[in-house]
């Protein structure tokens, strides 16, 4: 079977900072360097070729159409609240959402799910068609490593990313009313052997200002 | 200095690029990407298509497009239309960065990709970063240079064209231009700033920025031509508040009213705004072709620069070559700095001290034309293209190639 070469990448992505727009931004630029086509969508604007709100089902049906429309064959998902598999909702809805994301996940041939929050991926039967719906997992740390084999994931298909902890957190002066009162014109201090020496102007110029300054303080 | 190695290729990525864009860092990068072509080094300008900084729009074509023999990509942009999602809108975050109010992370952010963004060109960074021996990033608050610099920061080159103003302190800002490997630093009160933000990366080097050299003036000649028979001084550049241009406007009109007989003429963008008293007094000649700005550098008495927010200052420049001398605003460290080096230029603060230096040069024009001598061999000894084209060179043999 042919490699797969045109990518849809979802997930945080920079400016932003944190393991996920990091680990999207390795995968993207690896691709890119193989001379894959890829196309970002980022749940907020960033350097990412689209956003969209990518919660729940608009999220599926706002991406559902990206793949159509870029021919993608290749999925790199960012598994993390807001995008797609919503936290704490009813059970119900949370079947429903699986349901829809196994589906559509079918039209790619390779399907990375790259894990922030093991927690959206459900252990037992609920989670077990979206477990086999990745033909990879990408476990930034141990315990989510292990946590996916617990919840039932292929141990084969889980890969340890090199850890990576998200970075640490990390008068405009307006012009003073210039005096119109009068004081001697043309100021002697300014033409008297003034020298062509900067220092000397210089020292000329403040005294005349300050002599500006009060003729106007005297004029009220 | 030695023939340099010349091989690899050199980026430039400034937000605008064009033979008919305005902006001082854009002049400076185009001059120098076209300038290092000339010598032999292999350049290609990475930008986007807009001319203009009010409305960033499209004006050139996407793809390939040829400037002074310079090969220029050219990638479009994306631009979010109002609110930045779960903030406030991108003004009411200006108007937080310039009282001095910090903002949060997610408010840089939503600052920083408000105004626009660049996707296309951000992946053909990723893509092909390996394949530039240098990739040189201005001016420094856009989003081109600060989520350009992240991308191989070992190679980045940041010109930060820097002032001492709120976007400078965001925290994006540091983060991305203090990893690339090294800076171009126009004067060094620039320098100094960058390091005190903590945005200077490791490296720094003082290339400074050219400024053509006229093959000569003709100040009658302008005088004639606009009919202008006073003495005069010049101010170019968008009169603006940002720019001290109605501090200049108001220090002029006192001056005149008591009894300095001099006009004000001024090039340049924006409202003129004189009081009534002065207007016949000042003459906006708008934009002019170079050589003509050039006579109108030397026809006058003085320049005045009254902007605190300057980083490099071509103009300055351009009237020490005319033998024009200058009155600078003292807010403004690196003009100060440049009237310090050169001894041609008079530092003032305030309306006050400016109105008395216009009465100085009314009454003495003579004694301001001798102190404007020692000008015109301080901009040939240090800014003129050939000389910050080899600083430049010298940088960039600091830059590993092949890696």
């Amino acid at each position: 079977m042919a490699p797969v070469t045109r990518w849809l990448v979802v997930g945080p992505y920079p400016p932003e900072r944190g393991t996920g727009a990091e680990a999207a931004r390795a995968f993207v630029e690896a691709r890119l360097r193989a001379g894959d086509h890829v196309h970002v969508v980022s749940p907020r604007p960033t350097a990412a070729h689209q956003h969209a709100d990518l919660a729940s089902f608009r999220g599926l049906r706002v991406l559902r159409d990206v793949a159509k429309a870029q021919r993608a064959d290749g999925i790199w998902l960012r598994v993390e609240p807001g995008i797609v598999l919503s936290p704490g909702t009813d059970r119900r809805r949370g079947l429903a959402e699986r349901a829809a994301l196994v589906l559509w996940l079918r039209r790619f041939r390779e399907r990375i799910f790259d894990v922030g929050d093991v927690g959206l991926l459900p252990g037992g039967r609920a989670g077990r068609p979206v477990l086999a719906a990745a033909t990879r997992f990408v476990a930034h740390r141990a315990a989510d490593a292990e946590a996916l084999v617990l919840h039932g994931a292929d141990p084969a298909r889980v890969q340890r990313a090199t850890d990576g902890e998200p970075a640490p957190a990390p008068t405009q002066e307006g012009a003073a009313p210039a005096t119109t009162q009068a004081v001697a014109y043309p100021p002697a201090d300014l033409v008297r052997d003034l020298p062509a020496e900067r220092e000397a102007i210089e020292a000329a110029v403040r005294a005349r200002a300050q002599q500006l300054e009060v003729a106007r303080d005297a004029g009220g | 200095m030695a023939e340099p190695s010349r091989a690899g290729t050199i980026a430039f990525v400034p937000p605008r690029f064009g033979p008919d864009v305005v902006g001082g860092s854009e002049a400076v990068m185009r001059e120098a990407a076209v300038g290092l072509a000339a010598r032999g080094w292999d350049v290609e300008v990475l930008t986007t298509r807009a001319r203009d900084h009010y409305t960033w729009a499209d004006a050139y074509p996407a793809g390939r497009d040829d400037v002074d023999g310079v090969r220029v990509l050219r990638f479009d942009m994306c631009r979010e239309e109002g609110r930045y999602p779960g903030q406030d809108d991108r003004g009411a975050l200006e108007r937080r960065i310039a009282d001095g109010i910090p903002l949060d992370e997610g408010q840089e952010l939503a600052w920083l990709n408000g105004l626009f963004r660049v996707p296309e060109l951000y992946h053909h960074l990723l893509a092909d970063a390996h394949r530039y021996r240098a990739i040189v990033f201005s001016p420094y608050l856009f989003w081109t240079t600060v989520v350009g610099t992240t991308v191989a920061p070992e190679r980045s080159i940041a010109m930060p064209c820097l002032h001492d103003e709120g976007y400078a302190r965001l925290r994006v800002i540091a983060r991305s231009l203090s990893q690339a490997a090294r800076a171009w630093y126009l004067s060094g009160p620039e320098q100094d700033l960058a390091r005190e933000l903590g945005l200077a990366p490791a490296e720094g080097d003082l290339t400074g920025a050219g400024v053509p050299v006229p093959d000569g003036y003709d100040a009658e000649g302008f005088r004639a031509r606009h009919g202008i028979e006073r003495p005069f001084l010049l101010y170019a550049g968008r009169r603006e508040e940002g720019k001290g241009w109605p501090v200049l406007v108001d220090a002029f009109a006192a001056a005149v009213a008591r009894g300095a007989d001099l006009d004000l003429v001024t090039m340049g963008v924006g409202e003129v705004d004189a009081p009534a008293a002065v207007a016949d007094r000042v003459h906006d000649l708008g934009f002019l072709p170079d050589a003509e700005a050039a006579d109108a550098f030397a026809a006058a008495a003085a320049y005045v620069q009254p902007s605190r927010n300057e980083s490099f200052s071509r103009t300055v420049m351009e009237a020490w070559l005319a033998g024009t001398p200058v009155l600078a605003n003292a807010e403004s460290a690196v003009v100060a700095w440049h009237c310090e080096r050169s001894g041609a230029g008079v530092t003032w603060t305030g309306a006050d001290e400016l109105s008395a230096a216009i009465e100085a040069v009314a009454a003495s024009p003579a004694a301001f034309r001798e102190l404007a001598a020692p000008g015109r061999a301080y901009v040939l000894e240090h800014y003129t293209w050939p000389t910050v084209l080899d600083q430049m060179e010298r940088s960039l043999e600091q830059m590993p190639w092949p890696r």
